[in-house]
Parts: C-alpha cells; structure tokens; sequence
C-alpha cells in the first residue's frame, strides 16, 4: 500500500473522482489509429524522452496549462483511495529515465467502476482537458477512454 | 512507426513546442563553446577536469538547494548563480595550485572529484526534492531532460546562450595567447606573456562551460563532450586552427544529431546518445586518419 501511495505522490493526486451510474463501454481502436481530434498538447505524437520533459514542464507550470486540451496514451490503473473510500483512476505514461509518470483522469458523466472501465494493465487513450483541483493537483478531464489495440 | 511518421513527429514536435526549439539552441551554443576548449585540455593532458569539476557542480547544486529547503524558500531555482562561483573557484584552484602544493594536481583532482560526488548524492538521499529520486539523479548524473525542461525558464535559456556567447568570444579574442600556454607554458611566459593569468582565464571559461554542459549531457558524461570533438579531429587534422575548427564542427553536429534521435525514438536519454553519436564519429575519423596516413 505504501508502495501504491509512494508511486501516486510521484505526480499527481487526489481530485473529486467519484463513482457513479452506468455507461457504455469505451470503445477499442486499432494501435496505428488515433482518435482524431485537434488538441493543444498531443503527448502521443512525441518521445518518451520528450513525454518526460513536457510532463515536467506542465507540473513546474499548472496553472499556464488549465484548460487546454491533451491526448496521452498509456496503461490504466485504477487506485482505491481509503480516506474517501472511492476509486480514483490513473493513467500510467511511459517516459523515459525510469521514471513512469502518473497522471489521474475523470471520466466525465456516469460510470462505474469495474463494470465501465477498462480492466487494470488496459493500454488506453485518452483526450481530454488539463485541469487543477482546489488542493492544487492536477487532472484530466475526458469524455471518452479509448482502448489501443 | 516508420521513418516518414518520426520524421512528421519531429516537425510535430519543433513546430509545437518551444521547449523543444530553446533545447536545440542551447545544446548547439554549449557544443560550440565546449569544444573550444577541448582542444586545449586534452594537449594540456586535462582531459579529466571537466569531470572533476562537473562533479563539484553537482555537489555543489545538491548542497544549495538544500540549504535553499532549509531555509524555507521554496521550489528554489536559480542555483546557477550559487554553482557557478563555485565551481569556478574550484577550477582556478586545480589549474593554479604550483607544484610545491601539498596535494599535486591529480591528487586534488581526484579528491575533489569523488568528494563532491559523494557529498552531492548524500545532500539528495537527506533532502529529497522529488519522491522518485533515481530518477532526479539519473536526470542531473546523464542529463536525459535538464536541457528540455530549461526551455521553462526563458532566462535561463539566454543566459546559457549569452555564456556560450562570451566564453566563444574570450577564446577568440585571446586565441594567439591561449595557443602559446597550451603548447610551451614556460617559453610563453619567457617572451612576456602572462602565463598565470590566462591561465585563470582559461580556469574560468572551463568551469563555466562544464557548468553549462552539465544541462546537455549531464555531470558524468561532460568530459566526453569536451574530450571527445578535439581527440576526433586529431585523427585527420594536424594543425591547431584545423583541430579547432574541426573539433566544434563535430561537437555541433554530434549535439544535433543526438538531440533529434532523442526526440524521434523512445528510450533515448539525451546525454548518452549524444555520447554514443560523438563516439561513432571518432570510429569514421579514426579510419579516415588510418587511410590518409597509409594513402
């Protein structure tokens, strides 16, 4: 547990991720396929090398990102917070320097979870708007996950 | 993903970001005034400062950030100005020390060197900047993204730049007087000129390019892009003006080219790549040198 919490308190952390009612599934797409939408910062189209410099520039710099829109790509995994007694849910990116970085996301709308989520270990793609909680940690906030075959 | 998709990547990424650009032109600009330099050391048989002084400035970087923790400033940035005086006292110290010094130079060298490095990774076990240490010293040890993220602070990035500038400009202007203490100390200093103080110069430009250079390829890996630019062109160029120029022809090229493989493939640290592409060269140069010789 204190393993779990130690790779959280790497990036990011708690924001209001709550469960909630059904939804469909996400929808899979082929790996070589991405989902086509315009964003402001597109880490699937970049290194690991410079996933890792951009992820740190955005945390040296929040508040300059809120609101723009980003694309990442990466294995989900899903944490159970005790304190608030929910699921948060993460995304693992591959960066380079062995230094994987966790970024949490909210789906927004209705799910629950397991039941609408991918399973842990999923590799997932996600666009979605860079956001900062009340506590000063940031998120994603996305409409859809989709599954990369 | 094929050749074409990673080369719309790069123009993906260099079109987009402008941390990407700021790192292409301060690696360039520390290539250039690094390997100025290299020159000089590897024929004054101090191919190794570099390292030694690239390990004080870590030493050195860990210590003030965290007397800058201790004394409550947070998220303290501007250790340059802290590691750069530092490290440049150090340097005229090794460079200066005479031969009746109680500790000869390799000595001082050598005891300077591991002892900073020690210090420095100590300070970072007891004040942690970050949960996942490893990879903050893996980051400052091979440089894999210090240069990428110092595109965040523009002032750093011409400040880099504008230190590039003025060291390319002091090795320009003192050429003639640096080629004579490089070759024959004694015998410059016998028809006037004043050996001990371009020595210090010289002490001065080298701490603040491995300070500098510490951002494109890290504390460990320093040397090589000092060392590795001169010993290449010595392989075909006799001359000091040819090794010169050929010597910052490679280094930039080399930088650049690690710097795009870097941005193009996965699980490319920049420091070492850039170290791996310096190292192919010296293996063309070497062969080219081996054919002419023969030819």
């Amino acid at each position: 547990m204190k393993k779990i919490l130690a790779l959280f308190l790497c990036l990011m952390l708690i924001s209001g991720c709550t469960e909630n009612g059904g939804s469909e599934n996400p929808p899979e797409v082929d790996a070589d396929m991405s989902v086509d939408v315009d964003v402001d910062v597109d880490f699937t189209k970049l290194s690991s090398t410079m996933v890792s410099a951009q992820m740190d520039i955005i945390m040296q710099n929040m508040q300059a990102y809120v609101g723009q829109t980003m694309k990442i790509r990466g294995n989900y995994y899903p944490l159970f917070w005790e304190v608030n007694n929910e699921f948060l849910h993460f995304i693992i990116i591959e960066c380079s320097s062995g230094c994987d970085k966790l970024f949490e996301f909210v789906w927004n709308g209705e799910h629950i979870y397991p039941d609408d989520y991918p399973p842990e270990g999923t590799f997932i793609e996600l666009p979605g708007v860079f956001g900062v909680d009340e506590e000063g940690f940031p998120y994603l906030a996305v409409d859809d996950i989709v599954i990369v075959a | 993903m094929s050749f074409n998709e990673r080369l719309d990547q790069l123009v993906y990424l260099f079109q987009n970001f402008a941390f990407a650009r700021y790192a292409l032109i301060v690696g360039v600009a520390i290539a250039f005034c690094s390997s100025l330099l290299g020159v000089t050391l590897v024929l004054k048989r101090l191919s190794f400062i570099g390292s030694g002084l690239s390990h004080v400035s870590f030493g050195s970087t860990t210590i003030v950030a965290a007397v800058a923790m201790g004394i409550g400033v947070e998220n303290f940035q501007n250790n340059i100005f802290w590691v750069l005086p530092i490290t440049i006292l150090c340097s005229i110290w090794l460079l200066l020390s005479g031969p009746h010094s109680k500790i000869k130079g390799d000595s001082a060298l050598a005891m300077l060197s591991v002892g900073t490095l020690a210090i420095g990774y100590l300070f970072m076990n007891i004040f942690p900047r970050s949960a996942n240490l490893a990879a903050d010293v893996c980051t400052v040890l091979f440089g894999s993204t210090a240069i990428l993220t110092l595109g965040s602070k523009t002032w750093m990035v011409w400040l880099c730049v504008g230190l590039s500038v003025a060291v390319s400009v002091v090795f320009v202007l003192f050429y003639n007087k640096i080629f004579a203490i490089t070759f024959d100390e004694d015998f410059a200093a016998a028809t006037g000129i004043k050996a001990k103080v371009y020595n210090m110069i010289l002490a001065v430009i080298i701490a603040v390019i491995i300070v500098l250079a510490m951002n494109l390829v890290g504390a460990l890996l320093v040397s090589a892009l000092v060392v590795f630019p001169a010993l290449t062109a010595m392989r075909v160029f006799k001359s000091f003006r040819a090794v010169t120029i050929c010597s910052v022809i490679v280094s930039v090229v080399c930088s650049t080219f690690g710097i795009l493989l870097s941005a193009m493939y996965d699980n490319l640290p920049l420091g070492s790549v850039i170290v791996a592409v310096n190292i192919a060269v010296f293996a063309v140069f070497s062969i080219i040198g081996l054919v002419l010789r023969r030819g």
